[in-house]
């Protein structure tokens, strides 16, 4: 960080009138940790001496070598503008170093960092357009979430107010205070589901704005007595929430390394070289994109979500989609992960898949352009068409098996997010679940 | 002020309807009322009330809080109420700045000079961030054209008028603010100083 930008950020908060600024990094499942400071701090935190204690975050150290530093990057500076003019709040994404001045391996920021260095080195860099979908439910008296989405108080207004559409004009708007260009904002299928995206931008960048965004939709509904949640499969028998990623890598001159108008669709050879790596590794990297118990149960047929390890220019069942725009709007559209994912891992293995694609000149099967939900097993079978994990335990076996994708992720928090997610699943194995009493306890 | 909507926010019944029949009788629209914090804060954004009336003792949400957000967010003035009084809960609501803060049981005498004062000072008080705002901008943009008006005097050997109708012809022409203008002077100018 230049001293330059220390003082555009220390003026920014002055004239903001900041008082308290939250310094923001994710723990290796991508919960988002705060640490706040007061304006004073702030010089201290940006020359990078704000330290804290690494052990009390799950999934960084022990508690012996605890002693973490967090290093702010000075282009996340933002304000929250839901708070008072006066004792204002702003935040600072912020990379974890260890006391010697090195990057914390366990620090899910660095690691995606890594892989776009890798990228680089190669000559490219990433671009990410995600589209995030959640839903909003209605709270009880007692401000617990409930899984309600239409108000059941039954407001007698002048005009019938849709709750959920007026937080997300709201949202939408506090988003483009802070900085986002929205491109979308709609309801989905689902009652009470909705998505918002914003504009494609530089993979970091991006995945700094998809923490902020959860944070700031949970945040406005709340204010809205409403609760909104990216868990990815809420209620059966109706769509889940994904993320789905819009992806394509720009060479260093600023072209788009997919776009190749004289191939067929065309698309470039290294365009599908990034497929045939995303293909190749879906399964391995499931575990990432789609780290819940609840994920799996989003990943089934007849939700729109996939399942199945194709890719298609057209139709949209396939794990695979390549929209129709070409010309710097190429990209390949990734429809397997789910907004529970932490970003800058989620990003970080799909580049890695995508780029081992390029090293090894992989090449993909033949595109699927039928749809696949009508082909019987058989027939999937002789196309080769494989599926996604059916559960988070095969998902984590799958990705344990597979050592480009751990490589990305470093041993650090592989080991630590393996650890984190078994005792998850272990969990969920032991828990009698309300389906089993329902079918068993009369039967037997 | 009669006519004016309020909304009320108290969950024990006896003493929401005592206070209802109060402000209906000195001419007040009660056109809410909500048990709890969360009912509150949605009947505040869809009914848009010129007040409300919140209790500190609210189930889910407390009262706090729902002042908070109406400040914040800047739905509607707000009187808060309490059972009793006692100073750290002062200092907290003095964080939160409602308009009123009144101890129950409320009478007549006490509640309706609140909510007219309450009223009278909310509208003096939007009135003025509305104006603090606008000099605001204000403020920025000549900030903003003074250093681009520097820029152009420097670069080009311009008086500073000279340099102020370059701007303010710029901006004619090209049918955009000045401070539009004067934003792409300071940009070019440090590109160039980057090179």
């Amino acid at each position: 960080m230049t001293e330059q930008q220390k003082q555009e950020v220390l003026e920014k908060a002055r004239e903001a009138g900041v008082k308290f600024i939250r310094l923001q990094f994710t723990d290796v499942t991508g919960v988002l940790k705060n640490i706040a400071i007061t304006v004073e701090q702030l010089k201290k935190a940006l020359d990078g001496e704000m330290m804290f204690d690494g052990s009390s975050i799950d999934g960084f150290v022990r508690i012996e070598e605890s002693d973490m530093y967090l290093k702010p990057d000075p282009s996340t500076f933002v304000v929250f503008p839901w708070r008072p003019r006066e004792g204002a709040v702003a935040r600072l994404i912020c990379d974890v170093y260890n006391p010697d001045g090195t990057p914390f391996s366990g620090c899910p920021r660095n690691a995606l960092k890594r892989v776009l260095k890798e990228a680089r080195d190669m000559g490219y860099s990433m671009a990410v357009g995600p589209e995030l979908e959640f839903f909003l439910f209605q709270v009880d008296d007692e401000g617990k979430p409930t899984l309600k989405t239409h108000d059941r108080a039954g407001y007698f207004d002048m005009s019938p107010v849709d709750m959920g559409e007026n937080a997300r004009r709201h949202m939408v708007l506090t988003l483009e205070e802070m900085g986002f260009e929205i491109e979308a904002s709609h309801h989905e299928v689902a009652p009470g589901q909705h998505e918002i995206d914003f504009k494609y931008s530089d993979a970091l960048d991006v995945a700094d704005k998809i923490v902020t965004f959860k944070f700031v939709i949970r945040t406005i509904a709340q204010r809205h007595g409403l609760h909104a949640t990216f868990m990815p499969k809420p209620i059966f028998g109706i769509n889940g929430s994904g993320m789905h990623a819009n992806q394509s890598l720009i060479t260093l001159d600023g072209q788009n390394a997919f776009y190749d108008p004289s191939a067929p669709e065309q698309l470039s050879e290294t365009a599908y070289q990034y497929i045939a790596g995303l293909l190749k590794h879906a399964r391995a990297f499931a575990a990432v994109t789609n780290p819940t118990v609840n994920s799996y149960k989003r990943l089934v047929p007849g939700f729109e979500a996939p399942v199945y390890l194709a890719w298609s220019c057209r139709n949209r069942s396939p794990l695979i989609r390549i929209p129709a725009k070409r010309g710097m709007s190429t990209r390949v559209e990734l429809r397997s992960p789910d907004p529970s994912c932490n970003p800058y891992l989620a990003i970080a293995v799909m580049l890695k898949a995508g780029l081992d694609g390029i090293k090894n000149k992989l090449q993909p099967p033949s595109a699927t352009d039928r749809n696949i939900y009508e082909m019987t097993a058989d027939e999937r079978e002789q196309l080769g068409i494989k599926s996604l994990p059916s559960s988070l335990k095969e998902a984590i076996d799958e990705l344990s098996k597979d050592d480009v994708i751990r490589s990305a992720l470093g041993e650090h928090i592989y080991e630590k997010f393996v650890q984190a997610k078994l005792k998850e699943w272990d969990d969920y194995r032991t828990k009698v679940h309300p389906w089993e009493v329902e079918n068993y306890l009369t039967k037997f | 002020m009669e006519g004016q909507r309020i909304i009320l926010a108290e969950a024990d019944t006896s003493c929401r309807s005592n206070i209802k029949s109060i402000l209906v009788k000195a001419g007040y629209m009660v056109i809410g009322e909500a048990k709890d914090g969360v009912t509150a804060i949605k009947m505040v954004r869809s009914r848009q009330p010129d007040l409300a009336i919140i209790d500190l003792s609210l189930p889910g949400m407390g009262g706090m809080e729902v002042a908070k957000i109406l400040n914040e967010d800047k739905l509607a003035p707000v009187i808060l109420t309490a059972n009793s009084y006692r100073q750290e809960l002062l200092d907290k609501i003095r964080g939160v700045r409602v308009q009123g803060f009144l101890i129950k049981p409320l009478e007549e005498s006490s509640l309706v000079p609140a909510v007219e004062l309450a009223l009278a000072n909310y509208h003096e008080m939007v009135k003025l961030e509305e104006k603090v705002k606008e000099l605001n901008v204000k403020l920025e943009n000549r900030k903003i054209i003074e250093k681009a008006k520097g820029i152009l005097m420097e670069t080009m050997r311009l008086t500073e008028e000279q340099a102020f109708k370059k701007l303010q012809k710029q901006s004619m022409n090209k049918r955009v603010s000045m401070r539009a203008v004067a934003e792409a002077v300071i940009m070019a100018h440090n590109l160039k100083k980057g090179e």
